[in-house]
């Protein structure tokens, strides 16, 4: 078997339509993560984004005759893993707040009155960021994946990406410091 | 003090590992079946169409660059006469009655063959 580290995407979907699933192994590893944090972007539970992830490659290894080779297989799986989540959330009567991610371009809410003395929770911070601004924040700042992954993961371009993740730290630096109006 | 946001991901490798196997014992009925396909005549085919259309292409080239160059002139001089007007199938056509088989004969010898001869 050769090294799955040295194949690209796009060679490991090659060879795993052909059956190999060593290859296939090795794309799934390589994806987990990743899918797991696109898909809680949408889910916001670890067990919804695990049903979420595992349906989604469910479809992806049905489907992998339909995928082109020649084009990139992650925007191809992130497609799928969306779909699948968008679809999981809309089922969901309990998450019926939840925003979808396609609903980015809404204005942010309003920053939150913070008290000074009260320890400012980044955590909750994050969630009154606009669903586009969080999922950017989550995936480069929490997650560790660069603007371009994250791009890739949310379907939308690196600059939007930069963007969301401008706007979203101008809007925590005002939350936790609501004297700070002005950014340096 | 600010409470720096945690992943909200598991964290422990085992939980990976778990997962990654539940999602590769998915896949093994449709892996097993693009095995087949792949495995089978069509599939040995399709691996190799490229190279089978190169080598097709390849010799019909050499086929043509090899092959003595041929009159491809009498068929169209086949085509060119029997497009040329006759004023005698006209008058046959408009005539009151119908022509007899002599004079068919007559006026529309038998035809000329490809080569020129009759």
């Amino acid at each position: 078997m050769s090294d799955a580290c040295d194949r690209t995407d796009e060679e490991l979907a090659r060879a795993s339509k052909r059956g190999d699933a060593a290859a296939y192994d090795a794309l799934a590893r390589r994806y987990l993560r990743r899918a797991m944090a696109l898909a809680w972007q949408y889910t916001h539970s670890v067990e919804d984004a695990e049903d979420v992830v595992q349906e989604a490659f469910h479809r992806a290894v049905r489907s992998l005759a339909d995928y082109d080779d020649r084009r990139p297989f992650s925007a191809w799986f992130y497609t799928i893993v969306r779909n699948v989540a968008r679809t999981a959330i809309s089922k969901d009567g309990r998450r019926a707040a939840l925003v979808p991610l396609t609903l980015v371009e809404s204005d942010p809410p309003a920053p939150a009155t913070v008290d000074p003395i009260v320890v400012v929770d980044l955590e909750r911070a994050i969630e009154e960021l606009a669903p586009m601004q969080q999922a950017c924040i989550r995936l480069c700042e929490v997650e560790g994946f660069t603007s371009v992954e994250a791009a890739g993961m949310l379907g939308i371009g690196e600059g939007t990406v930069r963007t969301h993740l401008l706007r979203a730290r101008t809007r925590l630096r005002v939350v936790m410091d609501p004297k700070q109006q002005v950014l340096p | 003090m600010v409470d720096q946001p945690q992943s909200q991901l598991p964290q422990e490798p085992a939980y990976w590992d778990d997962l990654a196997r539940k999602i590769g014992e998915d896949a093994a009925g449709p892996l097993a079946a693009f095995a087949a396909i792949d495995n089978g005549w069509t599939g040995v085919l399709a691996r190799r169409a490229p190279w089978l259309v190169a080598a097709s292409a390849a010799a019909m080239l050499v086929l043509w660059l090899t092959l003595p160059a041929r009159d491809s002139s009498v068929a169209f001089r086949w085509i060119e006469s029997s497009m040329i007007p006759s004023e005698v199938a006209g008058t046959l056509i408009s005539g009151s009655a119908p022509p007899s088989v002599d004079a068919l004969m007559v006026q529309f010898p038998p035809a000329i063959d490809a080569g020129g001869r009759q």
